[in-house]
């Protein structure tokens, strides 16, 4: 295979699925009888990098799908970059608290890194959601660029007004919505049925994930009552702790961590029992399932931070100490319930996969 | 059939190509014409997406590997081009009388 052959199949990964094949062995076939013509190989690189920088991957005849569909699809993409750039720039602010110096340094370099991942998804969801509309609205050549122009420019505008704020992530909620209103109005989103499961299939997907979230609430429940107190009074023992609470007439927060506990201990319990319904029987995938399940697991997560507020403050004020996690566990939980949040976009809302379609006619 | 947004020079050498041929090898049109694939390949993508052009794989079982893409006016394209290539050399030769 010479570098010609290995570019111009490069340029043809880089079409719609469905032109693919049909380009690569056109290009393929021209470059194997460019001598027989006297024509130089790289006339027909630059015909193949042309043609796929400026054909119409809206068209239905390119992409292989009714604009509607393509739209959709796009939205989708840029549903999941958008949420995941929500989650992490939302995420931020459950990092925090009064850790050590090294562990906070830690934490913080996570943080930096994880925002830095936010900016990019958020940057790729904006120019995802521009395609999803220029294909809604069929607005393709200069129109489409107008259109996507202005899509940038205005998340361009988003991105700068959040440099200027720690709220990065709540900026991104507006995109966010737009894109899932691209995907609900144009509503054609899915051709096919989904690939359902048989019944003791999806039990067997959804208990591992109600075994994750029995683990993550126990940990966030240990993390409130025990070790989160431990290292906020060091040289403290439990006792004493809630012997010196009571003494000051602080509560604990019991009946939000009863309240958040019952909710997690029951999601946990209603997963598998929903999943296995009869009315699930034509309805519920492998990614359906485990969608439910990663949004289960970052539901308790984000619960643990309000469920355990009462009782960081009643500590702070009872012993004069912050508010904030001092065990390590609380950012860690806190990261576990992004990774959670960020797994169920990925398993939601990606387009399912189209199948190569051969050069045939 | 859909109209041409605009016609080239280029185009217009394409669709004489076309014309003056039945079913072509897309990349005789490139050595045809004189002119680079960058700027054959996208007309006679744009030619086939407005149907213009109808497009075949090559059926030469004395050839193997990958096979060549033939092109050729459809029925309506070719009026088409006849009469855009008509416009065309009638402006072409009024502008030459004026001068």
């Amino acid at each position: 295979m010479t570098a010609s052959d290995t570019i111009v199949r490069a340029v043809a990964a880089t079409l719609p699925v469905h032109s693919r094949s049909r380009y690569r062995e056109e290009w393929l076939a021209d470059l194997a009888g460019a001598d027989e013509l006297g024509l130089a190989r790289a006339t027909i690189v630059g015909g193949a990098l042309v043609t796929s920088a400026t054909i119409d991957r809206t068209d239905p005849h390119v992409s292989g799908m009714p604009r509607p569909v393509l739209a959709a699809r796009r939205g989708r993409w840029a549903g999941l970059f958008l949420g995941t750039s929500m989650v992490l720039g939302i995420g931020g602010f459950f990092l925090g608290g009064s850790l050590g110096t090294r562990d906070a340094a830690i934490i913080a370099g996570i943080g930096t890194g994880l925002q830095l991942i936010a900016f990019a998804a958020g940057a790729v969801g904006l120019l995802l959601l521009a395609a999803a509309l220029v294909a809604a609205f069929g607005a393709a050549g200069a129109r489409g660029l107008v259109m996507s122009a202005g899509i940038v420019a205005g998340g361009v505008l988003l991105i700068v007004l959040a440099m200027l704020s720690p709220v990065f992530g709540m900026l991104s909620l507006g995109a966010t919505a737009a894109a899932f209103v691209v995907v609900l109005a144009i509503g054609r989103t899915q051709p096919g049925a989904p690939s359902t499961l048989p019944r003791g299939r999806r039990i067997v997907v959804a208990l591992p994930f109600s075994l994750a979230t029995l683990a993550v609430g126990g940990l966030g429940l240990a993390h409130i009552l025990i070790w989160n107190p431990l290292a906020k009074l060091p040289g403290m023992t439990l006792d004493e702790i809630y012997a010196g609470m009571a003494a000051a007439g602080e509560g604990t927060g019991a009946v939000l961590i009863i309240a958040w506990t019952t909710c997690w201990t029951l999601g946990a319990v209603a997963l598998p029992v929903i999943v296995a319904l009869p009315v699930a029987d034509a309805r519920l995938s492998a990614r359906g399932i485990a969608a439910a399940g990663f949004i289960l697991i970052g539901a308790t997560v984000f619960g643990q931070w309000f469920a355990g507020f009462g009782m960081g403050m009643g500590i702070a004020d009872a012993f004069m100490t912050t508010g904030g996690d001092t065990a390590l566990t609380g950012p860690m939980l806190a990261l576990v319930g992004q990774a959670a949040l960020v797994a169920s976009l990925v398993a939601a809302l990606p387009p399912r996969r189209l199948q190569p379609v051969a050069a045939g006619s | 059939m859909d109209a041409l947004s605009r016609m080239t020079p280029a185009t217009a050498d394409v669709l004489d190509a076309l014309l003056s041929s039945g079913s072509v090898w897309g990349l005789r049109i490139v050595k045809t014409t004189g002119r680079p694939a960058g700027s054959v390949y996208p007309i006679l993508e744009r030619l086939e997406r407005a149907g213009w052009v109808a497009s075949v794989w090559e059926d030469d079982p004395a050839r193997s590997g990958p096979r060549r893409r033939l092109y050729e006016l459809t029925t309506d394209g070719r009026a088409a081009a006849q009469a855009s290539l008509g416009r065309l050399r009638s402006s072409a030769t009024g502008r030459e009388a004026t001068a």
